[in-house]
């Protein structure tokens, strides 16, 4: 291996930032900052589903709602394999068995609907969420009589430790997933399906992998929450705002680079928390409805690609000085 | 002509909307410690599905209670009047977030006690996470079967509200049985509240012989009650018991009415005993029996309460007979508890919640501690004021086999009204 | 016997309303391309009007007088500036179906919370004809009847608007081909804002229909969306007959499930959902 080949200060360029920021996020729970461990727990919960949302959706231009029902499946992963009482994996096993389960389920339900156009595709993966809180809802108390199941309690720092991890693991598959030529194939479905598929692109393959990746990411997220909440039932797993928020995150975001659904997650994530006071949280449904609005209606790059905008608009007018 | 509107209009009404809601962010913020306060947490469904509970549940009484408190200078602490401050958050029923703002009361805002959550489920969530954190957590709405066996390792949780085996259906049965009713349908709600009154229900049914025709769950977004009340008309049973929140049990009735079901008895609980009921049924609901009990005959201390508590409310509608009795006596229990101790020191006053009687609103009120003395505790059988009541003349009488009852128990119901 | 006529009969009047909810939903989504997320939101927000309305002491039937128009009105206009915009900006229809579903989304928060703010999230119920009558063996509601008589009419009077008058045919004419349409002179902009304005008029007077027959909440939208969605993937796009079909028969299986297991019935609409998306979806009318 020749190192002098490597062009060190592009790589530096590229990666000194990310290494810096999550070097800053590791040592968190060392600040002192007791609740701060769980608050940001709570942003990478939704960075990691708004960055695996966009891996497949920001890509392909298909919508899916379906995010809840794999966050839903992490938490019932936990709830049968990492219970409070009984006999418990490690949550490392839990979480790997979790995420095979939901990649077979996304890979199945990707199979039979990718083939839909864009509206069916939506509404087909919403009523997954639906589909699947009803008829565990049915069997959990009208089959089992079962009044809920409880989760072994982790530690506030062991959680966020996992999910530091499975952020990590995110970004490393996006970054992989956008520089392959799986990224360029996914693009090109985006731009154009039958071009794509005419220039000889796997489309279906490509599609479904890629979402039961995605999918798979998304319930890694479900097994680590479920050790937080620890009670379990259909409707706190099976929530539907789990499917909207990435998605407006996401969007808000901008989904052109990796930063944008960070940044979209991480705003909305924050403003959710400071209104959980009073009847607050209505204006945020408002907010979120009125900025979703906004955003595709002046914004369509979202937050990062407004900046970018500004910032090229500005470095455009510095050139023009020295010009003149 | 239309590009201009749209070119003004749109974000004009976005960013009005921004706007208004961003006058309501002014008034937010967390709270910090001082030496000089009772701070007290609670977590609770203000704008999600259950946010109605703060309009009849435990939110308006420890409101007013902290109101009436303050107003008397606070609490006496070692010789010192504290006053105390309330910390509420929203969850919207929603677990993650019921448990985030736990955490935040605990470890931020570092409350002296918890009120609990909306709802027996967000109990789950939060019970453990007020053990984890060493702060007394009063449950308010909510309690469960499911929760009696893990009290035992939650010495800082107290649950008030009495339930399913705890020990309305128990007394329900005995009163049925001593009618000689024999069949029994059940159409419960398929969440944890439902799913463990059925199951209460069938084993009590199970032990006096009476046959249960059927049992079938419904979802919370029910609205067609129809097949339901026809399939019961088939089984004519001598009992029907709904078990599901007002939302069903409103429908429930109407349907009842409109096709004539009228069966011996009929359980309808939560929402039942409410005062929202009788308003929307008026003599309809005559006979009709639901969870809880508690009225102004119950004792002379009830009557003043009662008297006091329906302005307090917010008018006749928002009457809980249920839990209003028990939600009151816990914060008259918390008063005289901190007061004793002389100290906020948690480990202080769970010393004071293990051992000692206070009189209260439900007189002689006091804690049986799970867990062999060391764990959580939970209000014993003698302390409720009733278990089940029943809609007569107006009144929501305790009908129990026993000293509370305030009236005797009606069976078989009379006939719906002819409308 | 007994069961089949409360399951059949039963069906059909609740399949009645069910008709004029997918309705609205059909001409949205079906000419205006736009689906809309928020059409529940709709019909909730003229539910509570009528609620509002009744309460004061108005015959619950008559705000539907009102609510038509005034909803009409709101949803044009919230085509000609929202969604046209949208689809300006939009390079080809695939990206305006997925913008203006998103968009869709941003409204259903927006009106819901704004009715939540209003009403609070306690469900309402009142009583209107609320007895029964017999057939057979058999009870069915008076309110029902009333209700799924009132939608039928009403689908009807729209159909013969879509079937005789000028107008009507520049909306079918636009529903099968929006871009020859505007090439033969039909103001195309105008005409799917129209569709959109009586979706949403549609929208409102189903709301005031479930009113009468079910208790009501702000928060019971979606449910109702899901189940348009279905009826109008099973009937066809666009498609007024079928949306009545695609209605009854969702009305039949949904009361059916009801008999059997309550708690499976939306998951029974769902499946009816895949099962057609995977061997016909076009629908029973579609073309």
């Amino acid at each position: 291996m020749n190192l002098s080949n490597i062009n060190w200060k592009q790589l530096s360029k590229t990666f000194a930032a990310p290494l810096v920021i999550l070097l800053a996020l590791a040592l968190m729970p060392f600040y002192g900052w007791e609740y701060g461990v769980s608050l940001f727990s709570h942003f990478l919960i939704y960075i990691i589903l708004t960055v695996s949302w966009v891996m497949f959706s920001g890509a392909t231009g298909y919508i899916s709602l379906a995010t809840a029902a794999f966050y839903g499946i992490g938490i019932y992963s936990a709830a049968l394999l990492h219970p409070a009482t009984g006999f418990s994996l490690p949550l490392i096993a839990v979480i790997i068995v979790s995420a095979a389960a939901s990649f077979l389920v996304a890979f199945i339900v990707g199979a039979i609907t990718l083939r839909l156009k864009g509206i069916y595709f939506a509404m087909f993966t919403f009523g997954l969420v639906l589909l699947l809180f009803q008829v565990i809802n049915y069997v959990e108390t009208s089959i089992l009589g079962q009044r809920g199941r409880f989760v072994a309690l982790e530690s506030n720092e062991t959680i966020y430790y996992y999910l530091l991890g499975i952020f990590v693991v995110t970004m490393i598959v996006t970054f992989f997933i956008k520089n392959t030529k799986y990224g360029l194939a996914l693009r090109s479905i985006g731009e154009n399906e039958d071009a794509a598929a005419h220039s000889g692109v796997n489309v279906t393959m490509v599609k479904v992998l890629i979402f039961a990746v995605s999918a798979a990411l998304m319930s890694t997220v479900g097994v680590v929450m479920a050790t937080k909440t620890i009670y379990v039932d259909a409707s706190t797993a099976f929530n539907p705002m789990m499917s909207f928020s990435p998605a407006l995150m996401a969007i808000f975001g901008g989904m052109a680079n990796l930063y944008g659904p960070a940044v979209g997650a991480v705003i909305f994530s924050y403003v959710q928390e400071i209104l959980q006071t009073g009847n607050l949280n209505n204006y945020y449904m408002l907010i979120f409805g009125s900025i979703l609005i906004a955003t595709i209606l002046y914004m369509p790059q979202g937050l990062m690609g407004l900046i970018q905008n500004l910032w090229n608009r500005l470095k455009g007018a510095k050139r023009a000085l020295t010009r003149g | 002509m239309w590009k201009k509107v749209l070119k003004v209009t749109v974000p004009l009404t976005l960013c009005l909307v921004l706007v208004l809601s961003s006058f309501a962010f002014t008034s937010c913020g967390g709270g910090g410690t001082t030496a000089t306060e009772i701070l007290i947490g609670a977590s609770r469904d203000i704008t999600g599905p259950q946010a109605g509970f703060q309009t009849y549940g435990f939110a308006p009484l420890y409101k007013a209670w902290i109101e009436e408190v303050n107003a008397a200078g606070g609490i006496d602490v070692g010789g010192k009047k504290l006053p105390v401050r309330l910390i509420e958050y929203d969850d919207a029923s929603d677990t993650a977030a019921c448990v985030r703002n736990i955490e935040k009361l605990c470890t931020q805002d570092h409350v002296n006690f918890l009120f609990g959550p909306t709802g027996t489920a967000m109990l789950f969530a939060a019970a453990p996470i007020a053990n984890k954190n060493k702060t007394i957590l009063l449950c308010g709405e909510g309690g469960a079967t499911t929760l009696e066996p893990q009290l035992a390792n939650m010495p800082y949780v107290f649950a008030v509200l009495n339930y399913s085996n705890h020990y309305q259906i128990p007394v329900f049965c005995d009163l049925i049985e001593a009618k000689g009713a024999k069949t029994v349908y059940i159409c419960f709600m398929n969440d944890l509240h439902g799913a463990e009154y059925n199951l209460t229900m069938q084993s009590e049914c199970g032990l006096r012989g009476i046959t249960v025709v059927q049992a079938k769950s419904i979802p919370i977004n029910i609205t067609d009650f129809d097949p339901i009340v026809n399939e019961a008309k088939d089984l004519n049973p001598d009992v029907f018991c709904m078990f599901a929140y007002p939302d069903q049990n409103i429908p429930f009735m109407f349907t009842a009415m409109a096709l004539n079901f009228n069966p011996k008895c009929l359980l309808i609980g939560p929402g039942c005993n409410f005062g929202f009921f009788p308003l929307t049924f008026g003599a309809a609901l005559e006979g009709v029996c639901g969870e809880g009990a508690w009225n102004a005959k119950s004792s002379a201390a009830a009557a003043a309460f009662a008297a006091k508590v329906e302005p307090l409310v917010g008018g006749a509608g928002s009457m809980d007979w249920w839990g209003a009795d028990v939600y009151q006596a816990t914060l008259e229990y918390l008063k005289q508890a901190i007061e004793k101790a002389g100290t906020l020191d948690t480990e202080a006053i769970l010393e004071v919640y293990r051992t000692t009687h206070f009189v209260t609103l439900l007189g002689d009120t006091y804690w049986d501690i799970q867990g062999n003395g060391v764990g959580g505790g939970l209000l014993p059988k003698e302390c409720y004021l009733g278990q089940i009541g029943q809609w007569q003349n107006g009144v929501f009488e305790v009908v129990d086999n026993d000293a509370n009852n305030t009236a005797p128990f009606i069976y078989p119901k009379p006939a719906w009204p002819v409308q | 016997m007994a069961l089949f006529l409360n399951i059949f009969i039963g069906g059909l009047l609740i399949g009645g309303i069910y008709s004029l909810v997918s309705m609205g939903l059909s001409l949205q989504y079906g000419v205006a391309r736009v689906f809309n997320i928020a059409h529940g939101e709709f019909m909730m927000f003229g539910a509570f009007v009528t609620y509002w309305l009744q309460s004061l002491g108005v015959n619950p039937l008559i705000p539907t007088i009102v609510i038509a128009p005034l909803f009409f009105v709101v949803g044009f206009i919230l085509y000609r500036t929202v969604f046209t915009g949208i689809r300006v900006r939009s390079p080809n229809p695939g990206v305006f179906e997925s913008n203006g579903m998103l968009a869709a989304f941003g409204l259903y928060f927006i009106v819901q919370n704004i009715a939540v703010l209003i009403w609070g999230s306690t469900p309402y119920a009142f009583a209107y004809l609320n007895t029964s009558f017999g057939i057979g063996p058999s009870d069915f509601r008076v309110n029902r009847l009333v209700a799924a008589a009132f939608a039928v009419g009403i689908g009807l009077i729209f159909y013969l608007f879509l079937t005789s008058t000028r107008s009507g045919k520049a909306i079918r004419a636009a529903a099968q081909d929006s871009a020859t349409a505007g090439l033969m002179g039909v103001d195309i902009n105008f005409v799917l804002a129209l569709c959109f304005g009586f979706g949403a008029a549609m929208a409102g007077i189903a709301g005031t229909l479930i009113c009468i027959c079910y208790p009501i909440s702000t928060t019971m939208g979606l449910q109702y969306t899901v189940i348009a969605t279905v009826i109008i993937t099973l009937g066809g796009l666009g498609s007024i007959p079928g949306s009545f079909i695609g209605g009854l028969i969702i009305g039949i299986v949904y009361t059916a499930v009801n008999y059997w297991q309550p708690g499976l019935a939306v998951a029974a609409c769902y499946v009816i959902f895949i099962i057609l998306l995977l061997v016909r979806p076009k629908g029973i009318m579609g073309r």
